[in-house]
């Protein structure tokens, strides 16, 4: 999940190809019926090495980028080609520690930061002086350490904790970063995720973050990223996971006769459902053209419910297919050249569509169920 | 938001007051003159209204984004905003019947078009009653049914009009086994089971979602 609503930058065709790893023939053309495992391990690999130029502009979301290569190396089986000991000490160091205690409540979030430029360097008695800690970053730092099987009771989650509630709006939305930006159920869900990761509730007010959610649930079903906005797949998936995270809807839930729930269930189900267009993909919003990403985005939302088995999979499939790219990686539409954040929920996707040979997902966490669990 | 930071916020604007309001609604309706469904002007867009007012012309913008594409979601939706918290209109039971009309005709216009179908449910809102016992509703449904194509959304609404204790009358039994007839299996008795069965074949997507649904339909006396 990015750190800004802005679509990644669409690349160039990357002339960094390595033809020695297809001993010096050229990739064939885009003909592939099948998920191309190989050559979309090839692709995270690349990137995991190397981030190609064109993605200087994001360089502000290194850690964002990271996520979603090593966690789409671990889901695709290939997490043997990533250092883990050595992404968890980049990692860790991205986290901005307090001067002492009594800095918790000074109104910062002691959390991770997203970049190198945006780490400022520490004053003379090695206080932190610029912070900028971001909820997404910190969202994507602790699901990376997990991934690579780091165990997060190491980490100082009580300084984490403590000072995400600073984040919290009276309204129970969330800020990404003390000194101030948009709130949406994109923050939310990063702040529940980030409680379930670190095993505890204390940093943030879940009933408060629920009330907010609820808001957000459009006239049509869907939720839109803040109450009034137009329902949107991202922040259904938000809203969706955040809920389940949070202990406020029960697994499979469409399956229980007679559940209650503090959202309306027919109506967003439908709305999830209908976002299934007609060349087999899935939109955004209504109207819209397909989109490779939402196919996670929405899928995951109706595998929490309990309705994943409800969407035609063959269609989705092929449509996805179409998306997958010859270089390795999916790109956002048919043809498209792949980008990182594209090549990721493709692979999600795929995961939701139980292919063999690759591991299956926590749906609410964005992480493998093997580093969910923490084995 | 720290106090003295709302109050300078609510300071200027009171002080720049409409000069504010415009200039933000017209930066927002550049960006959409060049893509009509961006997120973040829409975002933007309704914060200003919500913390700057403006709302004098906003029902007109929709109209006109929706001449342009009667398809837009965005526009449909910030419609819904409107109407439900613009302080210059009386709110969503005041504004129901214009809109349902205007609604309407967009249905027919374009039957294969979700977005209007959505927002007329959206008009009845907390009102299932009325949604149910509003002639208009079930009008456009009927009207669908009996055209050529595109009959998948006023099937939906029909069958969720059922499902509320909607009475339909023979006039809809006719009109959906005349799009069931074309299925080797014989006519279910049930209404509402017969809109499933129609639905399984004409929105072969959902054909699971569909199935799912007939199957939890309670069995008729």
């Amino acid at each position: 999940m990015g750190t800004s609503a802005e679509e990644p930058p669409s690349p160039p065709p990357p002339l960094e190809w390595d033809q020695s790893s297809s001993d010096g023939e050229e990739p064939s053309p885009s003909t592939s019926i099948s998920f191309d495992r190989d050559r979309h391990v090839a692709y995270l690999e690349m990137m995991y090495q190397m981030l190609p130029s064109y993605y200087q502009s994001q360089e502000i979301n290194r850690l964002t980028l990271a996520y979603f290569t090593i966690s789409g190396l671990d889901i695709l089986g290939a997490l043997d080609r990533v250092d883990k000991d050595a992404v968890a000490s980049w990692v860790l160091s991205f986290q901005a520690h307090p001067g002492d205690k009594n800095q918790l409540n000074n109104g910062q979030f002691y959390g991770f930061q997203g970049s190198r430029s945006s780490q400022f360097p520490l004053g003379c008695d090695g206080v932190l002086i610029h912070n900028l800690s971001h909820l997404a970053s910190t969202y994507c730092a602790l699901a990376t350490l997990k991934t690579v099987g780091y165990n997060l009771s190491n980490v100082d989650s009580k300084s984490i904790l403590t000072s995400m509630r600073n984040l919290q709006q009276p309204d129970g939305s969330f800020l990404p970063i003390h000194i101030g930006a948009e709130t949406d159920l994109r923050f939310v869900y990063c702040a529940a995720a980030i409680c379930f990761m670190l095993g505890d509730w204390n940093g943030m007010d879940r009933e408060k973050a629920k009330e907010y959610i609820i808001k957000c649930q459009s006239y049509d079903g869907g939720f839109g990223m803040v109450p009034g906005s137009e329902s949107h797949g991202g922040g259904t998936y938000c809203a969706v996971a955040s809920l389940r995270l949070m202990g406020f809807m029960e697994d499979d839930i469409l399956s229980t006769s007679g559940a209650s729930s503090v959202i309306d269930l027919p109506l967003l189900l439908e709305w999830c459902l209908q976002r299934q267009a007609a060349d087999g993909g899935f939109q955004g919003r209504p109207n819209k053209p397909s989109d490779t990403c939402y196919a996670f985005w929405v899928g995951a939302v109706l595998r929490i419910l309990g309705g994943y088995k409800l969407i035609d999979g063959k269609a989705l499939r092929e449509f996805l297919i179409t998306c997958q790219s010859k270089y390795g990686g999916f790109g956002k539409f048919p043809g498209e050249l792949p980008d990182i954040y594209h090549s990721y929920y493709g692979c999600t996707a795929f995961s939701l569509l139980e292919e063999p040979g690759l591991n299956s997902l926590s749906f609410e966490l964005g992480i493998t169920d093997v580093a969910a669990l923490g084995i | 938001m720290r106090k003295y930071q709302r109050h300078h916020r609510r300071w200027i604007a009171e002080n720049l007051g409409t000069d504010a309001t415009a200039k933000e609604l017209q930066f927002t309706k550049k960006i959409l003159s060049l893509d009509a469904k961006n997120y973040n002007a829409w975002s933007h867009r309704q914060w200003v209204l919500q913390a700057l007012g403006g709302w004098e012309d906003e029902l007109d913008y929709c109209r006109q984004l929706l001449e342009d594409d009667e398809f837009n979601n965005s526009a449909w939706n910030q419609r819904y905003f409107v109407i439900t918290r613009s302080p210059l209109l009386g709110g969503l039971k005041v504004m129901r019947e214009s809109e349902v009309k205007y609604t309407v005709e967009a249905i027919l216009a374009n039957p294969e078009n979700e977005s209007p179908w959505r927002y007329l449910r959206g008009l009845y809102k907390g009102d299932t009653q009325s949604w149910i016992n509003d002639h208009q509703v079930s009008f456009v449904c009927l009207k669908v049914l009996n055209v050529k194509t595109n009959h998948v959304f006023a099937l939906s609404m029909l069958l969720d009009l059922l499902r509320h204790g909607f009475q339909a009358n023979q006039e809809f039994r006719d009109a959906v086994d005349a799009l069931g007839i074309s299925n080797s299996e014989p006519l279910e008795t049930d209404l509402a089971k017969a809109v499933c069965s129609v639905l399984e074949s004409l929105d072969r997507m959902r054909v699971n979602y569909w199935t799912s649904r007939k199957s939890k339909l309670p069995v008729s006396a």
